[in-house]
């Protein structure tokens, strides 16, 4: 059942367990109308989860000691290696969120597709502009025209 | 009785009712495969469209959209592992894993006759039960309510795999996540740091894309830089019709799950993905088979499938009969109904049995029309599985956004929906199952908001808010033994040796 890494699931588990209940504590408005009062809830998973993850303590350690020593583990730059890709596609993301308003869904949606076809190894780049292009253009058709979605259209907005 | 079902089937037949039947269910499945279009979106958009258009006929239409609708949202959920719809989310389990096995023609049949089947059967079992039925799911009081959440939530013990503690851990995480925003009863806002962008909480389809389609694709992503090809299929996959044995298969599962969807349908407030995640559960806890569910078992496809489109049978019973709006598709034919001074409730069967009955009626043909039209929606979506990789990956997040972008006009969302892809890559790196934390965020409302008016009843009192009826006790001792059983199966194995080096 438990694993060697399972002591990170642990502590993870118990110190959102304690910042669930340091934030609940704000939140006690128990009326004679709704006995529980809005942190009941909140507090019950927090203890849970702060119970799991200790269970999880002691599992990873049973788990460690049952196993002996590790035969490898992958070096810290290996690690970097394998979460390149997916940390490049969260900061193209975050971009493409935070720029929606300023540059608008025509100009940014090319920009996220090429860019992640790029990050996942696509090197033609006459097939990048296409397949963003032609992408963009069915989705904005789909949504804006089929199903009524107003969509930022940036300093386009502003030409038109 | 007969009598005005003739009527109901006099107006269904008319060439104009066939044809917004038709295009309502098309709509629908359309409307379904399209990430952060759920049923309720694909109707009310066709809603100005039915101003012009008879009150039996505009609701046709109407119903057409929401039985496709629940259907179309299984096709992403298999394909790309994406549910169109919040009910779909528990086909993504099995048929996601059909579709990686290259088993994906059994787990999209499966899904298309459990479907129509389960449709069928709410609509052929309404017929006759429509108005006892509405008594039935008036007595379910709060305490019952929340028995049947927390017996939902008992799946969440199973999807931990090897580990239950896992499958509880990130179910109650699921149920934290939908505590955030303004509280149901006190209004106090929690957990919300200020923003009035988290204030209302996290939109479902949110959550769930986040969780179940961008973590895939950071997964597929990372699998590319490292040459894993995983995702592979394009010629391995199978997409030929189901064997008549697989059809014997799935038939009593979609029977059951169909039923179960019928009833959890006509309680008001709860709805198609509660009735698929409780028939998925159910299914797994009493099959054989049940420790093959979650490796592409087709019949984890079809409990699900059957559940939500039996549920749309069921959630008319509350409005036909008593003119209470079960869910936000139940609340959009009722606008649809009003808008044509047509009021539903007790009188309607008297008054307007064309309308009652032409929409038991409506939803036999939509679901018959819905098996062909699917074939067709099939055909075309299976053409997914030929694009490259990296094209597939970059325009199902390209489609992700927009569908979240779309849903709440709030780039906020986008976020939102990143944040739960990180967390749905960190949680699968570390065996959480995802589908827990969906589970516990539909689930968690439910419960709650029942927990604190069965205590406001019972003026405090714990044990009565809890065990305050007979249906309320068996159902949660179901779901205590359930529990109990998982853990103690769970700690026989205490150390995971299939992983020594992680």
């Amino acid at each position: 059942m438990f694993k060697r890494d399972d002591y990170i699931v642990g502590i993870a588990s118990i110190l959102i367990g304690i910042f669930i209940i340091i934030q609940s504590a704000g939140l006690k408005v128990k009326t004679s109308l709704d006995p529980a009062g809005p942190e009941a809830l909140p507090v019950i998973v927090a203890w849970g989860m702060i119970i799991i993850g200790i269970i999880h303590l002691i599992g990873a350690w049973y788990a460690n000691k049952a196993l002996g020593e590790r035969t490898s583990s992958p070096s810290i730059k290996q690690k970097i290696e394998d979460y390149k890709s997916v940390v490049a596609m969260v900061v193209i993301s975050l971009a493409y969120a935070g720029l929606m308003e300023i540059l608008g869904y025509l100009i940014l949606t090319p920009l996220l597709i090429g860019s992640i076809l790029w990050v996942v190894n696509m090197r033609d780049l006459k097939k990048i502009c296409k397949i963003s292009i032609a992408m963009t253009a069915i989705l904005y058709v789909v949504f804006a025209f089929g199903l009524q979605v107003d969509f930022p259209l940036g300093f386009i907005e502003e030409l038109l | 009785m007969w009598e005005s079902f003739l009527i109901g089937v006099n107006t269904v037949f008319q060439p104009e009712s066939l044809l917004a039947i038709a295009v309502g269910v098309l709509w629908g499945i359309i409307g379904g495969m399209i990430p952060g279009i759920n049923a309720s979106i694909a109707m009310a958009l066709l809603l100005p469209f039915t101003w012009g258009m008879e009150p039996a006929t505009a609701v046709m239409l109407l119903a057409g959209v929401y039985c496709g609708g629940e259907y179309g949202g299984s096709i992403p959920a298999i394909l790309i592992g994406t549910p169109g719809t919040t009910a779909a989310a528990c086909t993504v389990i099995d048929g996601y894993e059909l579709h990686k096995q290259g088993r994906t023609g059994e787990g999209l049949y499966t899904s298309l006759l459990a479907s129509c089947y389960g449709g069928l059967l709410s609509a052929l079992v309404l017929i006759v039960v429509a108005v006892p039925l509405a008594a039935v799911a008036l007595s379910f009081g709060p305490s019952e309510y929340f028995a049947l959440a927390v017996m939902g939530l008992t799946l969440i013990c199973s999807l931990g795999g090897k580990n239950v503690f896992k499958g509880i851990l990130a179910g109650i995480f699921g149920i934290f996540v939908a505590t955030v925003g303004f509280d149901p009863f006190a209004g106090v806002p929690r957990f919300t740091f200020g923003s009035l962008s988290l204030a209302e909480g996290f939109e479902m389809i949110s959550v769930m894309m986040g969780l179940f389609a961008m973590s895939e694709l950071f997964q597929q992503a990372q699998e590319i830089k490292s040459g894993d090809e995983a995702f592979v299929l394009q010629s391995q996959v199978k997409t030929t019709f189901l064997k008549w044995k697989q059809i014997r298969e799935i038939f009593p599962v979609a029977t059951i799950s169909s039923i179960m969807g019928i009833i959890i349908g006509a309680l008001p407030g709860v709805g198609a993905t509660t009735a698929a995640f409780v028939a998925y559960s159910e299914n797994k806890r009493w099959s054989k088979d049940g420790h093959t569910f979650g490796k592409g078992n087709i019949k984890g496809v079809a409990a699900p499938e059957a559940a939500n489109n039996g549920a749309t049978g069921g959630a008319m019973v509350p409005f036909l009969a008593l003119g209470i709006p079960g869910s936000n598709s139940t609340a959009i034919l009722l606008g649809a109904l009003m808008i044509h001074s047509v009021n539903p409730g007790p009188t309607l069967f008297e008054k307007n049995p064309e309308i009652p009955y032409g929409i038991f009626g409506a939803l036999i043909v939509a679901n018959i029309m819905m098996f062909f039209l699917g074939f067709l929606a099939i055909k075309l979506a299976i053409k997914v599985t030929n694009l490259s990789k990296p094209v597939l990956i970059a325009v199902i997040t390209a489609l992700v956004y927009t569908g979240a972008y779309a849903y709440s006009a709030d780039a906020f969302d986008i976020i939102v929906t990143l944040a739960f892809g990180v967390l749905g890559f960190i949680m699968k790196k570390y065996g959480l199952p995802h589908t827990s934390t969906v589970l516990g965020f539909v689930l968690g409302f439910i419960m709650e908001v029942n927990f604190r008016r069965a205590l406001i009843v019972t003026q405090g009192d714990y044990f009565a808010a809890l065990f305050n009826s007979k249906l309320s006790t068996v159902i949660l001792l179901i779901a205590l033994i359930s529990v109990t059983v998982s853990i103690w199966q769970n700690l026989k194995k205490p150390v995971d040796v299939g992983n020594i080096s992680a």
